[in-house]
């Protein structure tokens, strides 16, 4: 009797916890834990070839570093949407026709706008320069329904470029100035960058935006050679970074 | 003689031979268990074979094209291709009106940028200007916006889950993923949880090679074995439809690669009401002018041999079973033997043959309910240990798990049924011939 009962609850012992398992293979594993993805903010990018990207050496660089594409990943919840509407090589006047109607079609919540060397470069007063902006910047703010980041220019004397259009020819950089264009002095230049600043803070003051401060952070971004381009103008990967990350601290301000 | 009294005699009898009983009911049980396993298994693998066939969805799926169906359409799986024929939302209602179809699902195809992480704060800093060094390349890819909801989708789900209804910020990804970042299909939990950005094209001016991207952000929360067209990257329609607006409000970038899209769909996959309808399904759809493919003919090929593998497994569980049985009778033979004189002595004593009887078939009725049940356990054991190391192998190879979809309950019920009416027919004669057993001949054996 105690044989035959330790045999038979010896088989059960092994066959009932197999048999339990009988219920198919082992679940495959459940998803992730995801955080919740936020508000489907949307976000436009006004600008020229810093914003575009120029300086980048290839397309797969610049998607993965231009700085509005690092502010959207760094700054803007997951469900948010970004798109950059800049043009190298514009000013605010064309972008008043080739930036800004595409750019209200999207209807953004926030919007970074950075222009001022392309005008100034190409000889933009700053009485025309912060009437255009502030026309891009008072159609951008819808109102008040969406946030503006309007960058300043950082002062621009230490860039390579600049050097070269001065006669310093001791690195790559080429002067951008189109040839023809009498080259201002230093003296000229910052005094023009000055007032494209003010004329810039004026602007952020009328329209209720925010104001990104690059000018006070010029040498981090016009002499440190690794935040430059090899053409001397335009941010490097890591100048990238050096932006992004002060719209991003403008933006959390 | 009592019923009560029948079964503890019997049970009495049992207990005297423990050995004897033990390996007459494991007897039993590898029989049952050989029998419900190969049948389980050959279940499963029916099931699985031809769910294969379908590439996850339903084996009556029919997937649309959107090209004109040539004159070979109907004799062929595949879709014959004529020219380009777009599917416009007029078709897709034309054809889910068809006789026989169960449902359609539509699928969007949208050209897309794909940025691999690392992202934002999380890309490291670079002093040279070529910071993608140790980085996954970013590379143009389709995102396939389909409905999740449908559950007719030929895909099969390898690690995660499907994204939320309606996410615009949830994907999952293929096989071709992997093989863009170089990561090993056979790990692939590895991307779950991260991050892609999606870039939309817009062309601006082809000329100039200017076009402006629609980004967005989605998490990956699961990985498929195949596609449900031509891309790597799956979202909801909604992601797919907001990007699809984006590229068409802009130019045809054909000069640089970048087309309009041509129809508003990329497929559709059409769902017959039963395998029988296929045909005639698919005969509509070509008719109303577009290629199409099934797997109508092959799955009917493979049903036929997957019918001759089942009666070869089933045949030869059979006989594990009747060898068990014949067992059975072998045991009770040898304990009429041994009992002629308890059996004198019990009719000498006033018990009717029908006692004799119930003596014999009780015992058999128990040895062949024990045997079955265990077989029926080991049986099912052995069928789930099998499917997990063949879903180590499959999901090892980039496929689909193999589910069994609960236990087998018929299976398991035939299995112990089964046992126990073999055992009382292999009792049958044993037990009648102690029952006629006269007692002056059984008492005489003394």
């Amino acid at each position: 009797m105690n044989r035959l009962t330790a045999a038979i609850a010896g088989l059960l012992v092994v066959a009932v916890p197999c048999a339990g398992c009988a219920q198919g293979p082992p679940p495959l594993p459940t998803g992730p834990s995801i955080p919740a993805a936020g508000q489907p903010l949307v976000y436009a990018a006004l600008g020229a070839s810093e914003t575009a990207g120029v300086g980048l050496n290839d397309l797969e660089l610049r998607e993965r570093f231009v700085w509005p594409q690092l502010f959207f990943n760094t700054a803007l919840p997951r469900a948010a949407t970004y798109y950059n509407f800049a043009v190298p090589g514009i000013t605010t006047a064309a972008a008043l026709q080739a930036e800004l109607p595409q750019a209200l079609a999207v209807h953004p919540d926030v919007v970074t706008v950075f222009f001022n060397i392309d005008d100034l470069v190409n000889g933009a007063s700053p009485v025309t320069f912060g009437t255009n902006l502030d026309t891009i910047v008072h159609a951008m703010r819808q109102g008040g329904r969406a946030r503006v980041l309007v960058a300043n220019a950082p002062t621009i004397d230490n860039l390579p470029a600049f050097k070269a259009c001065q006669g310093d020819g001791s690195g790559s950089a080429q002067c951008p100035v189109p040839a023809g264009v009498t080259i201002p002095s230093q003296d000229v230049v910052d005094a023009a960058v000055n007032a494209y600043d003010q004329a810039i803070a004026a602007v952020v003051a009328r329209e209720g935006a925010t104001l990104v401060d690059l000018r006070a952070h010029s040498d981090e971004l016009t002499t440190h050679p690794e935040d430059i381009a090899p053409d001397g103008l335009h941010p490097s990967p890591l100048g990238n970074q050096v932006l992004a990350a002060l719209f991003t601290a403008a933006y959390r301000a | 003689m009592s019923w009560r009294d029948g079964i503890a005699l019997a049970l009495r009898s049992i207990l005297r031979r423990p050995a004897r009983t033990v390996l007459t009911v494991l007897g039993i049980a590898l029989g049952s268990g050989l029998l419900v396993a190969l049948v389980a298994i050959a279940q499963v693998a029916d099931t699985q074979v031809i769910g294969q066939l379908g590439k996850g969805g339903p084996t009556s799926a029919i997937t649309v094209v959107p090209a004109s169906a040539t004159a070979a359409q109907l004799g062929s799986d595949s879709a014959q291709q004529g020219q380009s024929n777009p599917i416009t939302p007029e078709v897709v209602t034309a054809i889910s009106r068809a006789a026989d179809v169960a449902s359609v699902a539509t699928v969007i195809s949208q050209s897309v940028f794909v940025v691999p992480p690392p992202r934002g704060g999380a890309i490291p800093t670079f002093a040279g200007n070529d910071p993608d060094r140790g980085l996954s390349r970013p590379f143009p890819d389709n995102l396939l916006g389909v409905d999740f909801s449908s559950g007719d989708l030929p895909i099969t789900l390898l690690a995660g889950r499907l994204p939320s209804l309606r996410s615009t910020s949830e994907v999952v990804v293929t096989a071709g993923y992997f093989d863009h970042l170089r990561l090993d299909i056979k790990h692939p939990g590895t991307v779950l949880g991260t991050q892609i950005e999606l870039g939309a094209p817009q062309v601006v001016d082809a000329g100039r090679g200017s076009v402006r991207s629609r980004w967005t952000r989605a998490v990956i929360t699961g990985v498929v074995a195949q596609n449900a067209g031509g891309g790597n990257i799956l979202g909801s329609q909604e992601l797919a439809s907001a990007d699809r607006a984006w590229q068409i409000n802009g130019s045809d970038g054909s000069s640089i690669g970048l087309p309009l899209p041509a129809s508003p769909y990329a497929g559709i996959i059409v769902v017959a009401d039963s395998l029988d309808h296929v045909h005639q399904v698919r005969a509509e759809i070509t008719t109303l002018g577009f290629a199409n493919s099934a797997p109508e003919h092959l799955v009917a090929s493979v049903q036929r041999y997957l019918h001759v593998v089942d009666i070869v497994l089933g045949s030869i569980g059979t006989i594990a079973l009747v060898i068990a049985t014949l067992g059975i009778a072998n045991s009770l033979l040898a304990a009429v033997r041994e009992r002629r004189r308890e059996i004198g002595i019990l009719k000498a004593i006033g018990a009717r043959d029908a006692d004799i009887l119930r003596w014999f078939l009780v015992e058999a009725l128990f040895c062949g309910g024990l045997g079955g049940i265990l077989g029926t356990l080991f049986g099912l054991a052995a069928v789930t240990i099998t499917a997990q190391i063949v879903n180590t192998y499959l999901v090892e190879q980039g496929l689909g798990s193999v589910s069994l979809g609960g236990v087998p309950i018929l299976t398991a019920i035939v299995g112990v049924g089964g046992s126990v009416l073999l055992s009382l027919l292999a009792a049958a004669w044993p037990a009648l011939r102690a029952a006629r057993l006269p007692a002056r001949e059984a008492v005489g054996a003394l």
